[in-house]
């Protein structure tokens, strides 16, 4: 009934939306499609970490595309067409991303629409070419977090790694290795998943704590220099925690030995000794 | 579905059992609040086992708490990488005294006949829960590195989510096996709580700590008795 519902609106709403696209104006569901969309997808533009949907409504029938921009948890484990996408673009699940009907039935048009007309569905970009030195280093403070996120984001390092940060210990690994992220979502990808990240878990940790376009664009020069070997050779000498820690231990454990276990052992000894004998 | 059980449901009812059967269980039975301890006379068997064991657990136990109840200031203390190592170090420290307690404890108990025949099926549920927490403890702490900068991001709005009664469980349900099993095993601990000897935690003798010296006076000739 829902699904029925929401063909019959897609099919009322694709004339108006579309007449209102005709007039050079953005498409109404721009907005949507770059703040949910663009970090993962474009329209013309090639793959990013998703695939280009270019022609996509084409290919596919309303209900598809609607069941997978609406809820793809759905297809993602049952559908073998979903299960070899999934494959070839490394398996990074697109999450469920709340959208309602009348959104869904928007980005099927706005797709359908910029297939056949080029639109702008990034947002204006300061290219990393741009960056100077101190850009560069700016990144690099953000992504270890000496310098914080103005919006209180934690630092890149608490999850990801870039080799050859400099600093004496290594990045974290809850997430991917990002030395060379550049080389694969591109300056228009990495702005857009530095600023609306589709990542879930990233998505829910910066979605209340959004990056500024600034922040992005020292990040964006900071990744850039990583990915082309920049920092190679630097901070090769790197700190280990576990051993470290097993250096701590035994100490720890040395040092409990000689403050604690002599604690009050006269006053027991002695009475453990004569315990239960008639004094 | 499972996610919302696990990470929706399941610590309402640990929460429940915690406060519910512990006062219960203090106004029926106020004689088991004890783990039966037998310290007093086997302190230097004991010292290996429950002193590593306490010590880290203690540690570990009031650092998760306070990267709860202050993940701001936690991370402005990360803010450069020196201190970020060395709030880790500690913590892994900490980790490796409290499984090296805990295994010393439980090979105390299995090779004693004495302590096998005052071991209770909840005993060793207490071990199982806590062996869990801490071998997944570790390996979050080994695999998953950083974890005293991503909590604060991911796991303390959680919980933050659950007082205000709308668990918020994708910023748990994303996060990779080891991070959820060790979470689980947490409220684990949490149900099993008052059923068993960890009631002893609450009504730990603190004070102990600054009452005021206790001098012990033999009412005997030692010198006799101790030849005897």
């Amino acid at each position: 009934m829902e699904l029925r519902v929401l063909i019959a609106g897609l099919l009322i709403a694709l004339p108006v939306v579309s007449l209102a696209a005709e007039d050079g104006t953005p498409h109404p569901s721009t907005d949507v499609f770059v703040t949910k969309c663009s970090s993962c997808h474009s329209v013309g533009e090639g793959d990013r970490v998703g695939p280009d949907l270019k022609g996509v409504t084409e290919r596919r029938k309303p209900d598809w595309l609607a069941t997978m921009i609406k809820a793809p948890s759905r297809l993602l484990d049952s559908d073998p067409e979903v299960r070899a996408l999934l494959a070839k673009y490394n398996n990074v699940r697109m999450p469920d991303l709340g959208l309602d009907d009348e959104q869904v039935a928007g980005l099927i048009d706005l797709v359908a629409h910029c297939s056949e007309h080029a639109c702008q569905l990034t947002p204006e970009l300061r290219p990393v070419t741009e960056a100077v030195e101190l850009d560069a280093a700016h990144g690099r403070a953000l992504f270890l977090g000496t310098a914080m996120f103005t919006n209180g984001g934690p630092s890149c390092i608490s999850c990801h790694t870039v080799s050859g940060t400099g600093a004496m210990i290594g990045g974290g690994t809850l997430a991917k290795d990002i030395t060379n992220v550049f080389a694969r979502l591109g300056d228009d990808g990495l702005d857009a998943a530095l600023r609306n990240p589709s990542f879930p878990l990233m998505n829910k940790v910066f979605g209340d704590h959004p990056l500024s376009a600034e922040e992005a664009f020292a990040l964006r020069a900071y990744l850039y220099d990583a990915n082309r070997g920049k920092h190679q050779g630097a901070g090769v000498y790197q700190l280990s925690v576990p051993m470290a820690s097993l250096i701590g231990a035994i100490a720890v454990l040395i040092l409990l030995n000689t403050a604690w276990s002599r604690r009050l052992r006269g006053v027991r000894r002695e009475l453990v000794r004569h315990g239960g004998r008639p004094s | 579905m499972l996610d919302v059980i696990l990470f929706g449901a399941f610590p309402y009812v640990a929460v429940v059992l915690f406060v519910g059967v512990s006062i219960q269980r203090y106004r029926r039975e106020p004689f088991t609040y004890s783990s039966l301890s037998t310290q007093f006379l086997e302190s230097r068997n004991l010292f290996w086992g429950s002193v590593p064991f306490h010590v880290g657990v203690l540690v570990l136990f009031f650092g998760h708490l306070l990267g709860f109840m202050f993940p701001r200031q936690v991370m402005l203390w990360n803010a450069m990488p020196a201190r970020l190592f060395i709030l880790e170090v500690s913590a892994l420290i900490c980790g490796i005294l409290t499984i090296v307690g805990l295994v010393g404890l439980i090979l105390r108990r299995a090779r004693s006949a004495r302590l096998r025949v005052n071991t209770s099926v909840n005993d060793i549920l207490v071990y199982i829960a806590l062996l869990c927490s801490i071998i997944t403890g570790l390996w979050v702490a080994l695999s998953l590195r950083w974890g005293s900068a991503w909590y604060t991001h991911t796991i303390v709005p959680y919980l933050q989510s659950l007082i205000v009664m709308q668990p918020d469980i994708q910023r748990v349900a994303e996060l990779p096996l080891a991070a959820r099993l060790h979470i689980i095993s947490a409220f684990a601990l949490f149900s099993l709580f008052s059923f068993t000897r960890l009631v002893h935690i609450i009504v730990a003798p603190v004070p102990y700590l600054w009452r005021p010296t206790q001098l012990v006076i033999w009412n005997r000739d030692r010198k006799t008795t101790s030849g005897a």
